[in-house]
């Protein structure tokens, strides 16, 4: 690989009206072993430096957390309907209104009820039959909540005669 | 990265043997256990993916979290004629550029801020070799705030990765044509920001290769 040889590559490079040069695929090949032709290269095109980026050789604990993250979204549905729930910048006027909107019914929801929340203290639950479960109802498929034990879990219940909303608060919990 | 070697969990034990494309039908009947071979497999490809094009470590970790997600959503979409990498990268480099354009003013706003403490962290824990090429990167992070969203995608999948025009075209959905014209314009950008924020960069490149250019 000769100075003569880069020029003609990198003409391409700099000039896209130039027709594409054979041997590009080769050239680069070359660079990956030799740090002369390397440096000279770079010298010619800088660009070419940054296929020399870090690179960020994943561990067994990048992998967990991924799964562990894939797990609680598939869980908790972060994505369920449409699957851009947490895409940045779609949709986003659409979100605003439905926000808005359900913020709204749950305010009249709320003065309709009178009802205030109600905070519980989780320790109340410890002495459960369910241990660190809080079964929402009694039948043979009934919904329960995980995590109400945790040290820093608050619990809050909202009931009505004929509907009961428990929601379970955890700042240590990222999802 | 790991490869499973064993597991309680026979379900599990049986993909290994599986090529991606089998592996991917595998997922599209809803095996749980598939999706967890694919996360072992191809986590470490996606993060250095997701990290290149969109510069965060934690934001990374979310594209490639939302892509597995994706991937599990649509799995009876995946066509087996395609690659299984370039059906994964098609997910994860669009949610990667969909995060730069939510974040494009508001993230160029604190770049200063972020790349002063991403150097001091870099230069607490970093050996000397490490620390170029974490220099080099962070350099690229910082130019490509310059580039439009899919330039980036495409330097990045191109240059970086080292992927063909006709990959890196199937994995945008956009022509080769189009590839190498965003390819064209990444560079030109980046060669004119890397001359005017950091001319000490191709100077000392220069000078190192007229120091060495005697031996060639």
């Amino acid at each position: 690989m000769s100075c003569h040889d880069w020029s003609r590559l990198l003409a391409h490079r700099l000039d896209p009206a130039l027709p594409k040069p054979a041997g590009w695929a080769a050239a680069r090949a070359h660079l990956e072993e030799c740090s002369p032709c390397r440096r000279e290269a770079v010298g010619l095109d800088p660009t070419l430096g940054f296929s020399n980026a870090a690179q960020w050789t994943a561990d067994a604990a990048d992998v967990e957390a991924i799964r562990l993250g894939v797990q609680t979204l598939r869980r908790t549905g972060a994505l369920a309907g449409s699957g851009q729930a947490r895409q940045p910048g779609r949709h986003r006027r659409g979100h605003r209104r439905l926000a808005s909107a359900l913020l709204f019914a749950t305010i009249l929801a709320l003065q309709a009820q009178s009802t205030a929340l109600t905070r519980i203290d989780p320790s109340e639950f410890d002495s459960a039959p369910y241990g660190s479960r809080l079964e929402l109802s009694t039948g043979p498929a009934a919904p329960a909540i995980e995590g109400v034990d945790r040290p820093q879990a608050r619990v809050y219940e909202w009931g009505a005669d004929d509907l009961s909303v428990v929601m379970v608060v955890d700042e240590s919990l990222d999802v | 990265m790991p490869a499973l070697v064993h597991s309680a969990n026979p379900d599990l034990q049986q993909f290994t043997d599986l090529s991606d494309r089998e592996l991917l039908l595998v997922l599209a009947t809803g095996d749980d256990c598939a999706l967890d071979e694919l996360i072992n497999r191809k986590s470490g490809a996606l993060l250095q993916l997701a990290w290149r094009v969109v510069g965060d470590r934690e934001d990374a970790r979310d594209i490639v979290q939302l892509t597995f997600l994706r991937a599990w959503e649509h799995r009876e979409r995946y066509n087996a004629d395609y690659s299984p990498n370039t059906w994964l990268y098609r997910i994860a480099t669009n949610l990667g550029i969909d995060l730069l354009r939510s974040r494009s003013a508001r993230y160029r706003q604190s770049e200063p801020v972020r790349t002063h403490f991403v150097r001091l962290a870099d230069l607490q824990r970093s050996s000397v070799a490490e620390l170029e090429d974490r220099e080099v990167t962070r350099i690229l992070h910082e130019l490509s705030t310059e580039l439009t969203d899919r330039q980036r995608a495409v330097f990045v999948l191109r240059e970086v990765e080292g992927l063909a025009s006709a990959e890196v075209a199937e994995i945008l959905g956009c022509r080769a044509s189009t590839v190498r014209n965003h390819l064209f314009a990444a560079r030109k950008t980046l060669r004119r920001e890397l001359g005017r924020r950091y001319p000490e960069y191709a100077a000392a490149i220069n000078r190192s290769g007229d120091a060495e250019g005697g031996g060639q």
